[in-house]
């Protein structure tokens, strides 16, 4: 720890802590453009400039995001050099700003609008012609308004810091410099919408995020990406029902400050899906919308005939590495208690590529955000496991969680189930899953769902709904309580708290956690590598 | 406790009445010979005080285009929260956005004209147009293409509150920046 002064005022912080970061702990903000907490510092923008005593008595003007806290510095960030600097610096960045707010998009969370605010002057003294260079396409998620751009440089070092691909660069000299790509080499690489995030001014946008609603309507709901294993925290902001954008949430243990653009823009594919509004019940071999109590009877009267049949463990029972710890903790509960200890399987899709940045940012083969923690509360065979014992025609039945857009049946797979003498499926969509079916009900999409998953890494992370499922669709959890009331088994209450705690009573690793532990950052399961039979 | 007062007694002529009624029927006569307040409306209408805050309509530039930029400016300034917007993008190289829909709920408007005074792009405006019927609730809520008909209908019309707002503000404008003295501290 070291002791400093600002503006006479005795602190103690970290030692070699960066002085914005240190004043921001302490409540103290400095303003600043070209530092981020994810990137070197840069000390490009000239923003940030405070005064330090460089000499006993003297003071010098010095960049705070290059500064390293030692003890015994003394600052000013009031001092009448420093406001000066600040309002030159805004005036500066202003000169070839075309003041589009009314209709940029980043209107609302500027930097330059906030600090125009505290520091700028409210009118312009630049006469001249302002520069007007048109805007670019730079990749495939990417535009730039090069107007709007005040050379921060966080988008080029980004490149060349975090996805180490470089593809941006700064062209010209002087009041002439702008962001480009290289001829030919657009910026398309796995994390690249991030840039649009970084830029503090409207500079860099997504096409996707264009002209859409003001950023101030949304409701902002922090869960986790469903898009892969390594499970990014990220906010939604949603409005009337609809996820508009998805933004990377700081977690220093899974993804930083980054997402990866397939994750950030996998919410249209969920959202885009032809959903489920009602129960599916196979009549005369086609299936028709049912009422929930006629597919509950239906599902009932066909898993108690397959039980009622020969064999000890008649009953599967599937789980989704789609769904949360909780849902595939009750499908077992489920399975062993009211359909006799079956056989237990985990439905996955294929792997995908992996990836991993020059910092270390990990996109995972496993496309689905929660596989580990399924096969934790499932104790899970391979899907093969199932697959042979619908082919050896030990398993008749099977109760599948479904509920993946990007799942396709392979021909065996599809070979197998229609050999099933019963199936019973939760999913989204009419999947080719959904299309085997005897009795499909309609559960939620991950944005829908509220519980935890957790990650590659182990680690248990919180997923909150951003809106409830479509009036006729419900959370896979209670579908699976209703089933089990029809069958005489109580599987506990609807608070999804309720069900982690008997997890964590009851499954390797996860013995404590609870959803306080747990947070917005998440809780590391107890044992190291996956655990892979569950406890009970 | 209360005061008993004594009443005073009345004249004979005020006891008649009569010089009362009289003097009564006088100024009801008076009243013939002056002119008249009441208005034969619909007939006859009336002339609205220049800034008057009635129907509102989207105004259209030199080109005949529609003059918002869907900054949602009017939307976040509405008390009442009846202005419905949704942004696209414009083929127009002079401007990045427009509305896609535009919506007042006119049930829901209040008048206060604050979405004018609200609108960086003299945009939107309030027109004399006070005859506001409808026979459906949904009738009463106004899309773009009625309120850019609006401003076909009342262009010719002189002193609408975003005229009168703009003139206002002209008159209060600071001189150019590069007239200002100099603040200090440079």
């Amino acid at each position: 720890m070291a002791t400093i002064t600002i503006d006479e005022q005795q602190y103690t912080v970290e030692e070699g802590r960066n002085l914005i970061d240190a004043a921001a702990d302490l409540g103290i903000d400095i303003p600043h453009f070209c530092y981020h907490p994810g990137l070197a510092p840069d000390g490009n923008c000239r923003m940030c400039l405070t005064e330090m005593e460089i000499r006993p008595g003297q003071f010098g003007i010095v960049t705070s995001c290059t500064i390293r806290i030692k003890d015994g510095m003394n600052f000013r960030f009031n001092s009448p050099a420093v406001l000066d600097n600040r309002k030159g610096i805004m005036e500066f960045l202003l000169i070839n700003h075309p003041l589009d707010c009314p209709w940029c998009d980043q209107a609302g969370e500027c930097k330059l609008q906030d600090h125009s605010f505290d520091h700028g002057r409210g009118h312009s003294r630049f006469v001249e012609t302002k520069r007007v260079p048109p805007k670019k396409d730079l990749g495939p998620h990417i535009t730039l308004y090069t107007t709007r751009c005040i050379l921060c440089q966080r988008c080029t070092r980004f490149c060349d810091e975090i996805t180490g691909t470089s593809e941006l660069g700064v062209v010209q000299m002087g009041s002439k410099s702008e962001i480009a790509t290289f001829e030919g080499v657009p910026l398309d690489n796995r994390m690249s919408a991030n840039v649009a995030d970084i830029c503090p001014v409207g500079a860099l946008v997504t096409k996707d995020f264009l002209y859409k609603p003001r950023i101030w309507h949304y409701d902002k709901v922090d869960t986790l990406c469903p898009g892969c294993a390594t499970g990014c925290n990220t906010t939604l902001e949603v409005l009337h029902q609809k996820i508009y954008r998805t933004k990377p949430r700081h977690n220093e243990a899974v993804n930083g400050y980054w997402m990866c653009d397939e994750g950030r823009f996998c919410y249209h594919g969920w959202q885009d899906a032809d959903r489920l509004q009602a129960p599916l019940k196979r009549v005369d071999g086609e299936l028709r919308q049912v009422t929930w109590p006629d597919a509950m009877d239906a599902a009932v009267s066909g898993i108690q005939a397959v039980l009622a049949g020969e064999g000890d463990s008649a009953m599967g029972v599937v789980g989704s590495s789609m769904a949360t710890n909780e849902e595939n903790y009750l499908l077992r509960r489920l399975g062993a208690e009211a359909f006799g200890s079956p056989r237990t399987g985990l439905d996955r899709k294929p792997d995908g590529e992996a990836w991993t940045s020059k910092s270390g940012f990990h996109i995972d083969a496993d496309k689905t955000p929660n596989t580990r923690g399924a096969r934790d509360m499932l104790g899970a065979g391979s899907p093969e496991d199932i697959l042979r014992g619908i082919g050896d025609g030990t398993i008749r039945g099977l109760y599948v969680l479904g509920g993946d857009i990007g799942r396709t049946l392979s021909s065996e797979e599809t070979d197998a189930f229609s050999k099933l003498e019963f199936l019973v499926v939760h999913d989204v969509h009419r999947s080719d899953l959904a299309e085997l079916a005897d009795v499909v009900f309609p559960g939620a999409i991950p944005f829908e769902k509220n519980g935890t998953m957790t990650n590659a890494q182990g680690r248990v992370q919180r997923l909150s709904p951003a809106f409830p499922p479509p009036s006729g669709a419900r959370e896979d959890g209670a579908i699976l309580r209703y089933v089990g009331q029809r069958m005489g088994v109580d599987l506990g209450g609807t608070d999804p708290a309720g069900v982690l705690e008997e997890i964590a009573g009851n499954v390797d690793g996860y013995a404590g956690l609870t959803y306080d532990l747990i947070g917005d950052q998440g809780a590391m399961t107890g044992g190291e590598g996956p655990s892979e039979a569950a406890g009970g | 406790m209360a005061i008993i007062v004594e009443a005073r007694k009345m004249t004979l002529a005020e006891r008649l009445y009569l010089p009362a009624v009289i003097k009564g029927m006088l100024l009801t006569l008076a009243h013939l010979f002056r002119k008249k307040v009441t208005m034969q409306y619909p007939e006859v209408q009336k002339v609205l005080p220049p800034g008057y805050r009635g129907a509102h309509r989207l105004n259209k530039d030199e080109q005949d285009r529609i003059k918002c930029v869907a900054c949602e400016m009017c939307a976040v300034a509405c008390p009442a929260d009846c202005i419905t917007i949704e942004g696209m993008e414009t083929e127009w190289n002079d401007r990045e956005k427009i509305p896609r829909t535009f919506q007042i709920d006119m049930l829901r408007c209040i008048f206060c004209g604050m979405c004018v005074e609200a609108c960086p792009e003299d945009a939107i405006d309030m027109t004399d147009d006070i005859e506001l019927v409808a026979t459906s609730r949904e009738e009463m809520i106004w899309d773009r293409e009625r309120l850019l008909k609006n401003y076909d209908e009342t262009k010719d019309q002189e002193g609408t509150l975003g005229q009168v707002l703009r003139k206002s503000r002209e008159a209060f404008t600071r001189p150019r920046g590069d007239q200002l003295p100099d603040p200090g501290g440079h």
